[in-house]
């Protein structure tokens, strides 16, 4: 499980400045932070810009005396207040209609064509989401954050992240019903 | 169930659905790593029911569980935030600008002046809450941005484009041939050789242009038709509607107010809107939980009213040199409360 070495690390330039941390650091969150942006407000260009951003004040910030706890929760939430103000154009935070995002690298445990087949029915099925909905199921699978974290970081409450989050289980769940029956019908036993 | 059935179809599908949305909290709880021993019996009971269940919860368990590599990003984008990031080791000191006048016209002339020659790069400045600074642009306009805002400008041949999110006071340098024009969220304000000061806070219930000396023109995007010219000392105020969706959206045109003269003599005998360029917080008749949202961007912390009472209590004041502390302290003396301090935030009981 990812996690616990990043809390090494922020030790390391916490106490030390250790630059190479810093930079184990920046490695470690860097893509999910910049996925997260481009699905708050802003183009790629924008959301790296913001990430950067994040990742500088936090390295000015590193001799505070009270160090910073949660340093996952810290970022994503550091990242959705400079998303919020970023757009001078678009006033208003929106969750961006993300077609563009690319879907991370996965690697290749599940070769068989069957699961592909089932993975694009379920990525479907999430393209279908409403942004808010497909940031929070992200959140909590990919990030493995808690509702609770999920509330804090997007600013609402832990109830509406479970809501949401039990709408995207079922939407995932009829689309893989149907998915299913197909697969039935195509090939009787 | 099978009672059911056969009684109402309605009763039926109403237990099919709360059966189904059970399942859906049920499979989202374990997904999450959230679900307990009760919880794991429910849904083992109701897998029982629908066999059909037990493959997708088993597809959904796949696909959650599936291993992700993110790609690294590439080495540069790491050198080039660090080179950013120990680019500026004075930023601290900004705070104190006024002290320091002479010298940070110069330090900032150096640091942030846009170059002229390239059209379309954009100059960025920006203040974290609790900072202010003070700076000239190319053209000799001198500018105080103050906390938590953030400006960037385009100056060519022709104009002098300014976009500000935050409050800014201008001291615009005179040139007829390019007109000065700041963009405020949904404001556009236009100006030749004068002096003005915008407000206009993403999420604030008011946006703010006040005119100090010569003449500007205002116009909201809303009713791009209707310009409004300001006389000196005059100040226009648009109430933002659904503030809470941040949209900035204007619903009333409010006419423009003659200022009131400073009540406090030992006040610098400047007015609210810019006493802050002096580094003073001014206010005037202001509900608590205004001045809270004022105070929080000016010391950079956090403020929770807890007590609804507390929040239309009415202050007039300003704070210079004095610490958020004592600062509550005094608002003690006109209203009752009790503030608890504790690390970056403040309660309000």
């Amino acid at each position: 499980m990812p996690g616990v070495e990043y809390q090494e690390w922020w030790d390391a330039v916490c106490t030390v400045n250790d630059e190479a941390s810093f930079r184990q650091l920046f490695n470690h969150f860097y893509t999910g932070l910049v996925r997260f942006a481009m699905e708050l407000a802003a183009s790629k260009e924008a959301a790296e810009e913001v990430v950067s951003d994040v990742f500088i004040q936090l390295w000015k910030n590193r001799g505070q005396e009270e160090r910073i706890q949660h340093l996952k929760t810290y970022l994503y939430t550091a990242v959705r207040n400079r998303c919020h103000n970023y757009h001078r154009d678009a006033y208003k935070h929106q969750w961006q209609a993300l077609d563009d995002v690319p879907e991370p690298s996965t690697d290749e445990i599940h070769p068989l064509l069957e699961y592909k087949e089932m993975k694009e029915c379920i990525n479907l099925a999430i393209a279908s989401l409403s942004p808010q909905c497909r940031t929070i199921f992200r959140l909590v699978r990919e990030e493995g954050f808690k509702y609770k974290e999920v509330a804090a970081i997007l600013d609402i409450s832990p109830r509406t992240v479970e809501t949401q989050l039990v709408r995207a289980t079922g939407r995932l769940r009829q689309a893989l019903q149907q998915y299913n029956r197909h697969l039935q019908q195509l090939s009787p036993r | 169930m099978c009672l059911y059935i056969r009684e109402a179809n309605f009763l039926f599908k109403l237990n099919w659905y709360m059966d189904n949305h059970r399942l859906d909290e049920l499979i989202s709880a374990k997904l999450s790593g959230m679900l307990d021993e009760r919880g794991q019996q429910e849904l083992e009971a109701l897998l029982q029911e629908n066999p059909e269940q037990r493959l997708i919860l088993q597809q959904l368990e796949d696909y959650w569980n599936e291993q992700r590599i993110p790609a690294a990003p590439a080495p540069h984008l790491f050198d080039e935030m660090m080179e950013k990031a120990n680019a500026r080791p004075v930023r601290r000191l900004w705070v104190r600008w006024v002290a320091a006048a002479a010298v940070a016209g110069l330090i900032c002339t150096a640091g942030f002046l846009y170059r002229s020659g390239r059209q379309e790069a954009a100059q960025v400045v920006q203040t974290a809450k609790g900072e202010r600074r003070h700076f000239q642009l190319e053209d000799g306009t001198k500018v105080y941005l103050n906390a938590d805002s953030k400006l960037s400008c385009r100056i060519d041949q022709q104009s002098r484009e300014i976009w500000l999110e935050g409050e800014a006071y201008f001291d615009v340098a005179k040139d007829a041939r390019r007109p000065f024009t700041v963009h405020a969220l949904s404001l556009q304000v236009r100006a030749l050789g004068t002096a003005f000061n915008v407000k206009a806070y993403p999420g604030d219930k008011r946006l703010e242009a006040t005119l100090v000396e010569g003449l500007v023109e205002v116009t909201e995007e809303k009713h791009p038709g209707r310009k409004i010219r300001l006389q000196p000392l005059e100040k226009i105020a648009f109430q933002a509607t659904d503030v809470d969706a941040g949209s900035n959206t204007v619903a009333a045109v409010v006419t423009p107010v003659k200022l009131s003269t400073p009540v406090l003599e030992n006040a610098d005998s400047t007015i609210n809107e810019t006493a802050w360029i002096n580094n003073r917080l001014q206010f005037d008749m202001m509900r608590f939980e205004e001045l809270a949202q004022l105070l929080e961007r000016w010391y950079n912390v956090k403020i929770i009213i807890q007590n609804t009472k507390a929040k239309d209590y009415i202050f007039s004041g300003s704070f210079g040199t004095e610490t958020i502390d004592q600062a509550l302290t005094a608002l003690q003396l006109t209203e009752d409360f009790k503030f608890e301090h504790n690390g970056t935030s403040i309660i309000i009981h």
